[in-house]
């Protein structure tokens, strides 16, 4: 019926036998059994299952839970956990090892069925989604090749040919941020998204920021000013992504302000036991009226706003920037006033060294 | 300042842009569609730079960064990865194997040849807030 081969971890014999034989009933042929965590590596290695059903109560050495992130990890095999009881703390766990469906024991034949089939489902989609970068690469023959005749490589173009590759070539890269945001956004939301969190440098990522977008302000006539510590504040995070939901605070605020400036500011403060650190983005701008405020943070919703801005962007980007501001534990709060302008603060937060009281002085300093 | 240029680079239009851009700054451009004809143009011919996709049949660029900055002569040439992947956690992923820098697909072919000139010159070892140069712009 099936050529889906199982592997089934379980350190009680006779479950073990019974999971099997009922599997063997239902079309799976041979599945096989692992009775430890150490045995389910093997076995994996060698015989490549499609899919494991892992009891998450493991007794011995390696547990389920661990079990299952190296199946993951090593091996890319989605794993189903079976579970009779479990404590809070396994749960916890397991969440977030983004398991592919779990089972509890005394389980149905139709439901092992079912979540079987979905976790290889939901595998399928997600080695779709690695793929998918394969999207991105037909647009470098096109923002390229636009590219090299707007730069007169091949030879002289007419006013008109230039328009024309101009509207290419905008238009192309368009739908590279489409692309881009749709790509981040399906990789969040499968909890694919890997974090190096290390010593960041909050003074060179907003240098960064600023490199990036200060062309981009200097052309709409608007100021981009900074108020920054006087000592370089680091912060334990993932850089790339503070850098991300930056970017996109900052671009939003120089798209919708006319004239004016927009301003990056970062300040930390002592909270009990953590550090609590403002990155907060304001302009003059257009800003956005109380009603709109609550739907801001929406996948795909916009502000109602002058039809001038809404042919760039794909109203993610605030969207993906709280998902992203979420990932490193933080989040993100607006303040508007219709008319006058906004203020977008990132808050993060880290939980306080010992050296850093030593550095104060013992005292809960600020600044 | 021209030089001789690696690309390794498996789908044709897209070698085909790269190729044509640094042939039109004056630069010598060595082409290889997989890592083994690469490394073995790499360890018989004079080559100031290496640029490299990441999604490669059979050897990709992970592997290829491996062979290289494990060889003794070889892992001095600056290696660029100029790749399609550019989502979350993609940039860290292809420095932390190996790679000099990173250069987004789809390229800017406006900067594309002074970004490249970095590498040559060797100005990313103490330029940058990291020591590397940034990915995707967006």
């Amino acid at each position: 019926m099936t050529d889906i081969q199982v592997l089934i971890v379980e350190d009680e014999g006779i479950e073990a036998l019974d999971i099997q034989h009922r599997l063997i009933s239902m079309g799976y042929p041979s599945p096989l059994i692992a009775f430890s965590g150490e045995e389910a590596m093997d076995k994996a290695g060698e015989i490549c299952p499609d899919v494991v059903l892992m009891d998450i109560m493991l007794h011995g050495g390696i547990d389920g839970v661990t079990a299952a992130e190296e199946l993951k990890n090593r091996f890319d095999i989605p794993v189903i956990y079976l579970t009779a009881y479990a404590n809070e703390d396994i749960v916890q766990r397991a969440k977030r090892t983004h398991p592919y469906g779990y089972i509890v024991k005394p389980f149905k034949e139709n439901e092992l069925h079912i979540a079987i089939e979905m976790a290889l489902y939901k595998h399928a989609m997600e080695k779709k989604l690695r793929e998918s970068h394969e999207l991105r690469t037909p647009l470098n023959a096109i923002i390229g090749f636009a590219g090299t005749l707007l730069m007169r490589l091949p030879g002289p173009l007419t006013t008109e040919q230039e328009n024309q590759l101009r509207n290419i070539s905008v238009s192309a890269k368009h739908l590279l941020l489409l692309i881009n945001d749709i790509l981040d956004l399906a990789k969040i939301e499968s909890g694919n998204v890997e974090l190096y969190p290390r010593p960041v440098s909050c003074q060179s990522v907003i240098k960064e920021i600023t490199d990036t977008l200060a062309q981009s302000a200097v052309s709409k006539g608007i100021g981009l000013d900074c108020d920054l510590p006087g000592r370089d504040m680091v912060i334990h995070t993932d850089r790339r992504t503070l850098v991300q939901i930056l970017i996109n605070l900052v671009a939003n605020a120089i798209k919708f302000t006319e004239k004016g400036k927009v301003g990056i500011k970062l300040r930390r403060y002592c909270e009990g036991e953590c550090n609590r650190y403002e990155f907060s983005v304001s302009d003059t701008g257009i800003g956005i009226k109380k009603e709109d405020r609550e739907r801001l943070f929406n996948a795909f919703e916009r502000a109602e706003t002058p039809a001038l801005y809404c042919r760039e962007g794909t109203g993610l980007g605030l969207y993906l920037s709280s998902k992203l501001a979420t990932l490193l534990g933080g989040n993100i709060v607006c303040m508007s006033e219709y008319g006058k302008g906004s203020t977008f603060t990132l808050v993060l937060y880290e939980k306080r060294k010992l050296e850093d009281e030593w550095s104060n002085g013992g005292t809960n300093s600020c600044y | 300042m021209a030089g001789r240029i690696l690309v390794i680079e498996d789908n044709p239009t897209n070698l085909e842009l790269t190729t044509y851009l640094l042939k039109a700054f004056n630069y010598t451009v060595l082409t290889a569609a997989d890592g083994s004809q690469a490394i073995n143009i790499a360890g018989r011919e004079r080559v100031d730079l290496i640029i490299c996709d990441i999604h490669l049949p059979r050897m990709d660029g992970y592997e290829i960064a491996r062979r290289l900055k494990g060889h003794s002569v070889l892992r001095r040439i600056p290696l660029v990865a100029v790749t399609a992947l550019a989502m979350v956690g993609d940039r860290e992923k292809v420095l932390a194997a190996g790679f000099d820098g990173y250069i987004s697909k789809p390229i800017t072919p406006e900067i594309f040849i002074k970004q490249i000139e970095e590498f040559l010159n060797g100005e990313y070892r103490d330029g940058g807030s990291n020591g590397v140069k940034q990915g995707r712009e967006d």
